[in-house]
């Protein structure tokens, strides 16, 4: 058998567990989060006593050491029941404590990852400003050097997880004459730190129970032994990251277009057993079909990218040398994931609102909900246009 | 008293009047009526001077007797403003002010047109139970005779205008005729639910109205029986170029916030409006909406020339509807992270067209209409 895929039997009791915990413990609050538009810290208490948020982080340091299928299972069960719960887990552990796994010296590691891998301190991750955006590179956050420390200077936008976290990873510019490759480093910046504060909290339309937020860093003192990687590595620190956070965002995306299906089919068969004939009409039947379609391929992308990612990220580890062509198909695949799923999942959603009818807009339905979340994955962690350039340009040789 | 043809002066005329409603009044709150989810008693009363509420209306009642054309044009002009007060005057124009005048009574003439042409009283109409326009076969709101009353009782979903109308016409089943009556807001035999928040539209809810054996005088029939599959054709089609004429103004709405933006949004030392991605995202709406505003815009012009646009106003809701989806995507898309937060008014266009296309009749139920049209 030379393409065998299949989760194993420890794989499908976990996904079980984690569903039959979700279903219990967090599925029922999550619409007056979204509706309060409040940060959910008993959920988030409830799912570090899981372990969920230490997943993938190495047992030395207190997590689950399970693998980026686990990961990916864990996040595929929480977008289903509520893309805000989803974010707010890939930013702590996809974006701020992996690259700490990845890149991170002994020393940061001893000190960070125990406490982010129970969930005692929350992760995020900034590198957006104002001017970087889809130009990811053209971060204005300066940071000079003074003695055996660096002073940043600038301020950081939606940043999930912004004004709850513990610590966050921010990327500035220690030299702009450099470049991206050599010029911007990625800093460990714990809250509380003199000169960095929460600046605004914005109003969304959607993921509304996780707080998006600006930073603010004024003559901020941050120690040398905070700089993660190299100095003037941070934006290969930066794309590795992502590669493996859209990867999540894809995986969190097909969670939520199966919920859609699902909720469908519930749908249908209650409208059916009310004596409706939903169940009959062909145009129901499609576009059930379309979504189911979609659904079925989604799965097997995701999870062949994530078993290629969990390669890539052990070798990183392990600091060995990455295959260059590993590292280029991993990059494309993920971008490849991340814009398709994204996009499955919105058509799966508003297939699903024309379905439910007019029922389906109603506000506190979770197809309304769905339907306002859906629209950031196919922003954040790079616009589809961008995943569509990283593509493109990968395939025809032409350097990003 | 129809006027059969529209000038291009009056549809320009009402635009002007329109716009400088728009910039000086609507404008400066408009997302307060989103958060709210309410359309301000200043807002409504400036609509009651400007004539807005009466413009299918004849003049002998205080009504603008506007075209159908001019009517359709000046209300796509005020979606830009704000859907919510446009889906007001459009629901409330062409289910009560409309349906009235054409076959309303002498009396109820008299009686009901001049406040509901002047905004004092503000209407609406239901026709399927299940609020659709187009389930109009199997109505189990029953009216029965007793004396010089109807006895109603029933329920009606997802009425148009629900929360902020006054007085309701509703298609009942008699026995073994059906008809329109109407029934005021103040009739001690009704109740009503909640006000149904959605996705959009908001400050224009919709409710749902149920009818415990509700007794109505006689006189509140809407034109005989045998008017009513005139009736049923008149509010289907019109509100289809309704809904139509709201999901055009919404996606303008959308593009010119799109071509605002990614002209001034500069990321890799240039403009994003010169990146060949975004150019074909904003042509690609500028094409949607020409295509659909001549649609609409045809089809007005057809009905004020009595001709018979049923089916055309079914494919005009649904072409420009779908449109809006997509377009109103389209524009949250190039503002990016932007366009996902409140400070910008894109993602309340995506949620007003999704809103605006899930209302009153399903498009697929419209597609099976259109087919059996043709193949029969």
């Amino acid at each position: 058998m030379p393409f065998e895929f299949s989760f194993t039997k420890e794989q499908e009791q976990f996904r079980r567990t984690v569903r039959e915990f979700l279903h219990e413990n967090i599925l029922p609050t999550v619409q007056d989060y979204d509706k309060n538009e409040e940060f959910p810290l008993d959920n988030v208490q409830k799912m570090a006593s899981q372990g969920y948020f230490g997943l993938t982080i190495p047992k030395n340091y207190g997590g689950q050491e399970l693998s980026k299928i686990e990961y990916g299972i864990l996040l595929e069960e929480i977008g289903g029941i509520c893309s805000s719960h989803g974010t707010i887990l890939g930013a702590h552990l996809g974006l701020c404590a992996t690259p700490i796994v990845l890149f991170g010296t002994e020393e940061q590691k001893q000190k960070y990852l125990p406490s982010l891998a129970s969930g005692n301190s929350l992760g995020a991750f900034a590198l957006t400003e104002p001017a970087a955006g889809s130009d990811a590179a053209n971060i204005q956050t300066t940071a000079d050097i003074d003695g055996e420390d660096f002073i940043l200077n600038g301020s950081k936008i939606f940043c999930t997880n912004g004004d709850r976290a513990d610590l966050t990873i921010v990327f500035a510019t220690n030299d702009k004459n450099l470049g991206p490759m050599g010029g911007i480093t990625a800093f460990l910046v714990e809250k509380n730190t003199p000169g960095f504060s929460v600046g605004k909290i914005e109003k969304k339309m959607g993921l509304k129970a996780s707080s998006t937020a600006e930073l603010i860093f004024e003559n901020c003192k941050i120690p040398k032994s905070n700089v993660l990687g190299d100095v003037g590595a941070g934006f290969m620190v930066a794309l590795t990251t992502l590669d493996g956070g859209r990867i999540s965002l894809a995986v969190g995306a097909l969670g939520a277009a199966q919920r859609a299906l699902d909720t469908c089919i519930e749908f249908i068969r209650k409208n059916q057993s009310e004596g409706g004939s939903l169940s009959n009409r062909q145009s129901i039947q499609w576009k059930l079909a379309d979504i189911a379609m979609e659904v079925y391929a989604s799965k097997y992308l995701v999870y062949c990218n994530l078993v290629e990612l969990e390669k890539y990220y052990k070798i990183i580890e392990s600091r060995e040398k990455v295959p260059r062509r590993l590292r280029d198909s991993v990059s494309r695949g993920s971008a490849i994931s991340k814009a398709y799923v994204t996009e499955v999942a919105s058509r799966a959603i508003t297939r699903a609102i024309e379905i439910h009818g007019i029922s389906g807009i109603k506000e506190g339905s979770e197809i309304e909900r769905g339907f306002r979340d859906s629209f950031i994955a196919e922003i954040y962690e790079g616009t589809n246009d961008i995943q569509r350039m990283i593509i493109a340009k990968e395939l025809l040789g032409l350097g990003l | 008293m129809n006027k059969l043809s529209s000038s291009n002066e009056e549809i320009e005329m009402i635009k002007e009047v329109i716009q400088n409603f728009g910039e000086n009044e609507i404008n400066p709150i408009v997302s307060n009526i989103d958060d709210d989810s309410e359309l301000p008693i200043s807002i409504l009363e400036k609509v009651s001077e400007l004539g807005l509420y009466g413009m299918l209306g004849s003049s002998e009642f205080g009504g603008a007797e506007t075209s159908f054309s001019t009517f359709i044009h000046g209300m796509q002009e005020l979606t830009k403003y704000s859907p919510a007060l446009s889906s007001l005057l459009i629901f409330h124009n062409v289910l009560s002010v409309q349906l009235i005048n054409k076959f309303g009574t002498d009396s109820q003439k008299s009686n009901l047109l001049t406040e509901l042409t002047t905004g004092k009283k503000i209407g609406t109409a239901v026709l399927g139970d299940d609020g659709s326009f187009i389930n109009v076969d199997n109505i189990r709101t029953e009216a029965t005779e007793e004396g010089d009353y109807y006895s109603i009782s029933g329920t009606k979903s997802f009425v148009l205008n629900g929360a902020l109308s006054d007085f309701f016409i509703i298609l009942c089943n008699f026995g073994k005729d059906s008809g329109f009556v109407f029934v005021e807001k103040d009739n001690p035999d009704i109740s009503f639910s909640k006000p149904i928040s959605a996705i959009g539209l908001n400050g224009n809810e919709l409710i749902s109205i149920s009818f415990y054996s509700c007794k109505v005088p006689k006189t509140n029939l809407i034109g005989k029986f045998e008017d009513t599959p005139d009736i049923i054709k008149v509010a289907q089609e019109t509100i289809w170029l309704g809904i139509s004429a709201i999901s055009i103004g919404i996606m303008q709405s959308a593009l010119d916030q799109a071509i605002k933006y990614s002209n001034e949004r500069k990321q890799f030392s240039k403009p994003i409006s010169k990146f060949e991605a975004i150019q074909h995202k904003i042509a690609g709406m500028a094409l949607d909406i020409e295509a659909a505003s001549a649609m609409l815009s045809n089809i007005s012009k057809n009905k004020d020339n009595n001709l018979d646009v049923h089916i055309q106003a079914a494919m005009t809701k649904i072409t420009s509807s779908e449109m809006a989806q997509r377009n109103t995507k389209f524009s949250l898309l190039i503002h990016g992270g932007y366009g996902y937060i409140k400070d910008f008014p894109v993602e309340r266009f995506v949620r007003d067209a999704e809103a605006v296309k899930s209302l009153v009749d399903s498009n697929d139920d419209l597609r099976v209409l259109i087919a059996k049209h043709l193949t029969s």
